[in-house]
């Protein structure tokens, strides 16, 4: 199958849910992007700090 | 005493595979919107665009930092387009779609609007839809007293292959297999009489 890797850069770029789910947690997911609007949605600490996984099921 | 004892605090080593510099390029530039209902202003200026992204892990920083959907005060609204495409109707990628459209029943806010969003987004940019993914414009949940409403937008409310295809995948992914889902037109939405639109399909 022709899926994008680091080593296949023109491949298909589609993710299945177990992929993408595992990578919520991953050190650059949990870091804040720069320059969001002032708004008070925005949260400073990443949601998977302050909860436990149960809304997100399937993740260790 | 017992020297060594605290040797095993080694982190297990399960993520090698991933390399942590790479980030995982999507299909598609998307962007995340947020509407707060202020009656003091036009629709329009309520509507604001929070941040763009293309890579699994700037989606995941983006919806990380913001608050779960759940939490919004009624009246407000999160949505995901590709990016360019703006989350209203009179869009030139909108103007002829529709949407497939679940209603929630009040409970289902505390127990299942955020798994719904999310599995929902996470279809999008993981391109679920696989030949289809083109006709997908974005998705919109929207936070109401009344009862919360869960939008799958895309672009020619006629592509009966793919509107059906979509809204399978959808349910599918919802696991929602034991209640139907319509799919309306936006032009049907905007010319209703009635409190709703009808249904172009359904399944």
């Amino acid at each position: 199958e022709n899926q994008w890797s680091p080593l296949n850069t023109e491949g298909k770029k589609q993710y299945d849910r177990e992929f993408l789910m595992r990578l919520q947690y991953d050190d650059l997911s949990k870091k804040k992007p720069d320059d969001l609007p002032k708004l008070d949605i925005i949260l400073t600490q990443p949601i998977c700090n302050d909860q436990s996984n149960t809304s997100t099921g399937m993740e260790r | 005493m017992a020297e060594g004892e605290d040797r095993n605090n080694e982190q297990p080593e399960e993520e090698l595979a991933m390399d942590p510099v790479i980030k995982h390029p999507l299909e598609n530039c998307w962007a995340i919107w947020f509407f707060k209902n202020d009656k003091a202003k036009d629709w329009a200026s309520n509507l604001k665009r929070i941040a763009a992204f293309d890579t699994v892990e700037d989606f995941w920083a983006l919806f990380n930092h913001i608050m779960p959907a759940s939490k919004l005060a009624p009246g407000c609204d999160y949505s995901l387009f590709k990016d360019g495409v703006q989350p209203m109707w009179e869009d030139e990628k909108n103007k002829n779609g529709g949407r497939w459209l679940i209603n929630l029943v009040k409970n289902q806010r505390s127990t299942e609007l955020d798994k719904f969003w999310l599995e929902t987004l996470l279809c999008m940019i993981g391109e679920a839809f696989g030949e289809y993914g083109h006709q997908i414009c974005g998705a919109t949940i929207n936070i109401r007293t009344k009862g919360d409403k869960l939008g799958l937008w895309t672009q020619n409310s006629t592509d009966e292959l793919g509107i059906v295809s979509i809204g399978k995948t959808l349910k599918e992914r919802l696991n929602m297999n034991r209640s139907t889902m319509g799919y309306q037109a936006h032009a049907d939405t905007m010319s209703k009489t009635g409190s709703t639109a009808k249904n172009r399909y359904v399944v």
